[in-house]
């Protein structure tokens, strides 16, 4: 890995069609991630962090401007997403507000899932899997359904998930906003230790600033526009 | 770990009972085949198993099944003296209802030209042939008669002393064989009305026989059956037959077809529209429910998108899933059939080949309509998890 960002994103622009008028969601947003940084996305409701989110994780291409990864440029507007699913298989990891897990499949078997699709052989992956959990504290829910699970276990799980094919990139959506103030703290320590230890660059939309003292950086975006980038305690 | 599998062990309960409800309309399908092969099986049965190679009738006549015939009473002797005919039995039948312990039953009466042939065509499900000239019956389970049963048929007391199982005539009536003397003598005896409206008839218009036939009835033959000595040419005794002027000669490929595509042809049709009939709905039944599982599970593919599967593990997932259908369905159609249609009252058969092919029909339907499903999964977008 060079010592460059993990994540660039350079002039992003997203706007869409909604019936005669043209809403832009974001205008011009540029920022860039490191390896290690946890860096929040904050904003009034409206002001484009999901929409950033979507452009940073190949979900959408932007209007005007360009995603780079480590350097290669991979998504601009005329990108077709659907070939990139390979790249973010391998390479980003996400995780939003509702957990999205597989209803039929064990807790072990959602996380083991998102490795079998990655061609890794199905007793590694579960293994694999169970150390993720475990990691997360859930080793004693490797082998339960997600119905059995509550709200901040389930998110935990979508963690281990996300994390399972060790992606460089961590995009997160709101992953507090179902939990009460201590879990969602608690969530939010989750990420700056995985930035710690495992290297990635995080990138978490949030409302909740209560645990801001975690993140590297904070990027407040008002109508699609960055208005402030400060660093920790700055 | 395989999806579609987990899908079908987490709501097993559902699959289970989609699995019997298209089973049902499998197993309807397997009905409506098999009452057709049934159908004709019946319609056939006398002609296919009685071993005769020609059929010799009234004049005029596609007789005895698919019209009425009724031969004079030297045609036997006749036809014995022709060369190349190698054996000679007399064939009468003709359907009676009669009383028996208070049961009305019905029976299609087949006479047997003993002491040539005692029935021993036959497959017995129990008892002997006949063995004396009068008043013993070889009686198929159908008609509700049971081996050492004794009942009254016109003026006299019969004996069953043979049965068999599933030997009925072409409208399903159990087959009942007597000598062919005790089935002319059954069929000599009217009822007192009857005869009263004949003597009606005859007073009133001037017509010669009291029957009203121009045929001789004292026998009430209705054919002969012949076969042919080995090395004879069956165009050579066909055309001395016909040279009397007063028969018919009819070939087992010639029955054969005047019962399929004369008498049944309607019935057969019918059988055969209602088939598809029941073909369509069954089809659009599965590719309905294969396609609101798939809508159903649009969320999940759109997260397996999102986290990055291939196409190819949601288009398995869907045909996977399809297919177990299908074949839970064909399994369970197959079981029950097998449970239900040997007490239906017409015989129903499931032909191995027919059960092919019907599974053959449902596999093609699960593979189209788990297409249908894949298209519309492979529309959904990766972020339509987010909605
Ligand atoms: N698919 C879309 N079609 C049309 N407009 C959209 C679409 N997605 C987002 N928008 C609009 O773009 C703007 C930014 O939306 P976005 O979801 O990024 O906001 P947000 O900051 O995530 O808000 P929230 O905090 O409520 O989640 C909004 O005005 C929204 O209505
Ligand atoms: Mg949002």
């Amino acid at each position: 890995m060079n010592g460059g960002p993990v994540l660039a994103v350079r002039d992003a622009t997203r706007r869409y069609a909604s019936g005669d008028t043209v809403v832009t969601a974001l205008d011009g947003v540029s920022f860039e991630v490191h390896a290690g940084e946890l860096v929040a996305v904050v904003g009034p409701s409206g002001s484009g962090k999901s929409t950033l989110l979507l452009i940073a994780g190949l979900l959408e291409p932007p209007s005007a401007g360009d995603v780079r990864f480590h350097g290669a440029r991979v998504s601009d507007p005329g990108a077709d997403l659907d070939r990139l699913r390979d790249f973010r298989r391998r390479n980003i990891g996400f995780v939003f507000q509702k957990a999205n897990l597989i209803p039929f499949l064990t807790a072990g078997e959602n996380v083991a899932l998102a490795m079998e699709i990655d061609d890794v052989p199905p007793r590694d992956a579960r293994r694999h899997a169970e150390r993720l959990l475990d990691g997360l504290g859930l080793g004693s829910r490797v082998g339960n359904l997600p119905t059995r699970l509550s709200g901040g276990e389930q998110q935990r799980v979508a963690i281990a998930r996300a994390l399972a094919n060790d992606p460089a990139l961590l995009l997160v959506d709101e992953p507090t906003a179902a939990l009460d103030g201590r879990r969602g703290r608690q969530v939010i320590g989750l990420f700056r230790r995985i930035a710690d230890e495992r290297g990635a660059a995080i990138v978490v939309v949030t409302h909740d600033l209560r645990a801001a003292d975690h993140f590297d950086r904070t990027i407040e975006l008002i109508d699609g526009r960055i208005v402030d980038e400060r660093g920790r305690g700055g | 770990m395989n999806l579609a599998l987990a899908d079908v062990r987490h709501g097993f309960l559902r699959f289970f009972l989609t699995m019997i409800g298209v089973g049902f309309l499998v197993m309807a399908a397997t009905g409506m085949i098999g009452l057709y092969r049934g159908i004709v099986g019946d319609a056939l049965l006398i002609v296919d198993r009685i071993g005769a190679d020609l059929w010799v009738v009234q004049g005029g006549r596609a007789g005895p099944f698919s019209e009425s015939s009724a031969i004079s009473a030297d045609v036997d002797r006749r036809c014995a003296g022709v060369p190349g005919v190698g054996s000679v039995r007399r064939f009468a039948q003709i359907s009676r209802q009669f009383s028996f312990e208070g049961r009305e039953l019905r029976a299609a009466i087949t006479g047997l030209d003993a002491p040539t042939d005692r029935g021993d065509w036959l497959t017995l499900a129990s008892g002997r042939t006949l063995a004396a000239g009068h008043f013993e019956a070889i009686a198929d389970e159908s008609i509700g008669l049971r081996l050492g049963d004794r009942f009254a048929l016109a003026h006299d007391d019969y004996t069953v002393v043979g049965t068999t199982r599933g030997m009925v005539d072409a409208s399903g009536d159990g087959l009942m064989f007597l000598t062919v003397a005790d089935v002319s003598a059954i069929a000599r005896t009217r009822s007192a009305e009857e005869i009263l409206l004949a003597r009606a008839a005859a007073g009133a218009t001037t017509a010669a026989a009291p029957t009203g036939s121009s045929v001789p009835q004292d026998g009430k033959i209705s054919a002969i059956l012949l076969t042919l000595s080995p090395g004879a040419d069956e165009t050579e005794v066909r055309s001395r037959l016909l040279a009397w002027g007063d028969v018919a000669v009819l070939s087992r490929a010639d029955q054969r077809s005047l019962l399929l595509d004369q008498r049944l042809w309607r019935l057969r049709l019918q059988i055969l529209a209602f088939t598809g009939v029941l073909m369509v709905v069954m089809s659009i039944v599965i590719s309905l429910i294969i396609y609101m599982l798939t809508l159903e599970k649009l969320h999940q593919i759109a997260m397996l998108k999102l986290i990055g599967a291939r196409n190819r593990v949601i288009v398995a997932m869907i045909l996977e899933q399809s297919y177990l259908i299908g074949a839970g369905a064909l399994g369970l159609g197959l079981l029950m059939s097998m449970l239900v249609f040997p007490h239906f009252p017409r015989r129903v058969i499931i032909a191995p080949l027919d059960f092919t092919l019907l599974s053959l029909v449902v596999g093609v339907v699960c593979g189209l309509a788990g297409l249908l499903g894949i298209s519309r999964a492979l529309r959904v977008r990766a972020q339509e998890v987010l909605s």
